[in-house]
């Protein structure tokens, strides 16, 4: 999985290429950690080009939204694909996260 | 029939075809690594591909299969690259059958796996499978995973299939 961050203005875009599953665990958690000690609370995360998540990469959406929470921040969800967004409503994670489609 | 058994980098593998229709069965012995499961979720993948099954179904047999490879691996076989997975496919354009063995203990069947809270961080995997499958079983002590799908079925997953 590719991970690139983009920041225009304050905000800050964690854009995600591929397959967001257990392989992108350590990097995706350094990335965020990374963004949070910078002082990024507020984080959006771009799944437009996203092509498979599994549980281990929800489990870690949870992460960042519980550590972002906890630095005063949150994070957004970025345009997911049909695929992404419908295992994303599955576990009900549009009721967890602000999602924009 | 043809079938083919070709030894594969981290196991083996048993493949049969019928030539003219979307069959293929397909059985893996794989060590328990990560490397080794993202090995076979792209081969079943490219499988169901190449048989051109239905796209739904293979998003939704590629996801389970992984979840159930992720649950032999971390929780079955607690890691140990020396234990083994064996898996076992038959897909076809009625019927998408997926076995998931490991060396473990077994999962605890008796928990009702489709009413899980999912910001729980256990159980997550078997809430999508029992989601996205028609048909979940265990054998045994629980340690082989039985999914599927079937054309018979009168999908309930309107939610996933959209």
């Amino acid at each position: 999985m590719e991970i690139n961050i983009m920041q225009a203005d304050n905000n800050t875009t964690i854009a995600l290429k591929g397959r967001f599953d257990f392989q992108a665990h350590q990097e995706f958690r350094r990335t965020v950690d990374g963004l949070l000690r910078s002082g990024k609370a507020t984080l959006t995360v771009d799944l437009s080009q996203v092509n498979f998540i599994d549980s281990s990469a929800l489990g870690l959406l949870l992460l960042a939204r519980e550590n972002c929470e906890k630095a005063g921040g949150g994070v957004i969800l970025n345009q997911p694909k049909d695929y992404v967004d419908k295992v994303l409503k599955l576990c009900h994670f549009d009721q967890l996260f602000q999602v924009q489609r | 029939m043809n079938g083919v058994s070709v030894p594969m980098e981290f196991g083996s593998l048993e493949a049969k075809h019928l030539p003219g229709h979307s069959f293929a069965e397909i059985r893996f012995a794989i060590s328990s690594t990560e490397a080794a499961l993202v090995s076979v979720v792209e081969m079943v993948r490219r499988a169901m591909e190449t048989l051109a099954l239905d796209n739904d179904w293979v998003a939704r047999a590629e996801l389970c299969l992984q979840e159930a490879l992720l649950n032999a691996h971390f929780h079955g076989n607690h890691g140990d690259p020396e234990r083994t997975i064996r898996v076992g496919c038959i897909l076809s354009s009625e019927k998408i059958e997926l076995h998931v063995e490991d060396e473990g203990t077994g999962y605890p069947v008796n928990r009702d796996y489709s009413n899980v809270n999912t910001m729980h961080p256990r159980g997550r995997g078997l809430f999508l499978i029992h989601q996205l499958m028609d048909s979940v079983a265990f054998n045994g002590a629980g340690a082989h995973i039985i999914m599927s799908l079937s054309r018979s079925q009168n999908h309930g997953n309107q939610h996933y299939a959209g």
